[in-house]
């Protein structure tokens, strides 16, 4: 239950701290990859500025390579990160 | 990835350079530059390798006749081939002299101090800018350079002549996991100086804006000025010279810091890109012959499509 609050307000932060003008919360599939042509097609300074938003709306930090590999894969892993460290 | 118009994979065989170490090991400097003046004059005389300069030697020349424009390309690849060499020398001997005034130290310092954010260097591919790193031994904080490499280079980075030593600075691929943008957060969040080249794109379709060089437009990349951005860091540009064997100069050509909340759009960066351009076509006219991008950087992206067959993956930086 936790895990999906997390997720809908990350969905709600990513459309309008990274300025998704074209991209509802409905549209952001929770394992759809967020970077690359795949995905959300965000590009890898993205990374930083999501790095960023989490702390500054969840008080969580994303502080090395090794935590925002996992942790940047896709909403879900991001959730399941957040969640864990709060 | 864009389909970029430049590699880092060297002109000439791993065997050539292996002779350049050796002759370097066994005669010093000077025994190497004699070597370069063949070397470079085989460059020169070779139709498909001047050709590479050709837009860049109109731009800096105007229109030229033949033995002008053969004369300019001979001294451009012997300048570049003895900061090669130099770099070298410095990995295998042990030399360089790298000079930077001591206004240039206190800025950076005070910038390191002021805001404890770190500091990000953009520089360009100029000068004797892979030995630049040596003229910042004095500033005490760890140190990064943002560093692409082909992977067929045979060409060593100077601390990689040494066995087993370390290099003096920390390399952040950018073709690494998300592009090293997370390591390059870390590594300001550590207080690093970071070093960025200013004038090579090679990231997606969002990462690059066109500015103003020389006569025409390039397209240089904006990843430097968003990380800014993002974490607050200044920005200092700066360009090295080499001044003589084994002997070159930094100088900041400015610092600027670039607000915070500028958000994704790559046209928010053009003005800062711009001044860099500036400061670069600025170095171009005073130094010509040490501005080192070999490929045609003013060709259009359509045009470039056109002759992809002809550029792409093509070996284009280095004697």
């Amino acid at each position: 239950m936790r895990e999906m609050n997390i997720k809908e307000k990350l969905k709600e932060v990513l459309i309008s701290d990274l300025n998704l003008v074209d991209v509802t919360p409905e549209e952001i599939r929770d394992d759809e990859p967020l970077f690359g042509d795949d995905g959300l097609g965000l590009d890898s300074l993205d990374a930083v500025e999501i790095i960023v938003i989490v702390q500054k709306h969840f008080g969580v930090e994303i502080r090395n390579m090794e935590e925002g590999k996992d942790a940047l894969r896709s909403l879900v892993s991001l959730a399941k990160f957040i969640e864990e460290r709060q | 990835m864009t389909d970029r118009k430049w590699t880092s994979k060297s002109l000439a065989s791993s065997f050539f350079h292996r002779i350049f170490y050796a002759t370097i090991r066994l005669g010093g400097r000077w025994a190497a530059y004699c070597l370069l003046v063949f070397v470079a004059g085989f460059y020169a005389l070779h139709p498909g390798v001047r050709a590479r300069t050709a837009e860049y030697r109109r731009k800096v020349l105007g229109e030229s006749g033949f033995f002008r424009n053969l004369w300019f390309c001979y001294r451009h690849y012997f300048e570049f081939g003895k900061m090669l060499v130099d770099r070298a020398v410095l990995g295998i001997l042990g030399r360089f002299d790298m000079h930077t005034t001591r206004e240039d130290k206190e800025l950076l310092r005070d910038l390191l101090a002021e805001e404890r954010k770190g500091l990000i260097i953009i520089t360009g591919h100029a000068g004797c800018w892979q030995l630049g790193t040596a003229g910042l031994e004095d500033i005490d904080a760890p140190k990064a350079v943002v560093l692409y490499r082909d992977r067929a280079d045979v060409d060593r980075q100077y601390y990689e002549h040494g066995k087993g030593r370390k290099a003096p600075f920390r390399i952040i691929d950018p073709l690494g996991p998300l592009g090293g943008t997370v390591e390059m957060m870390e590594a300001l969040k550590q207080g690093s100086i970071i070093c960025f080249m200013g004038d090579r794109n090679f990231g997606d379709g969002n990462s690059g804006v066109k500015v103003d060089f020389l006569g025409g437009e390039i397209e240089v990349p904006i990843g430097a000025y968003r990380l800014a951005s993002l974490m607050g860091a200044p920005v200092v540009v700066a360009f090295s010279r080499r001044t003589g064997p084994g002997r070159g100069k930094i100088r900041i050509s400015r610092a600027l810091q670039v607000p915070d909340g500028l958000g994704r759009e790559a046209q928010a960066y053009k003005v800062y890109a711009q001044m860099f351009a500036d400061d670069l076509e600025e170095y171009a006219r005073t130094n010509p012959l040490q501005f080192y991008n070999f490929y045609d950087m003013w060709e259009k992206r359509d045009e470039r499509d056109e002759h992809q067959g002809k550029t792409q993956g093509s070996p284009d930086q280095r004697p």
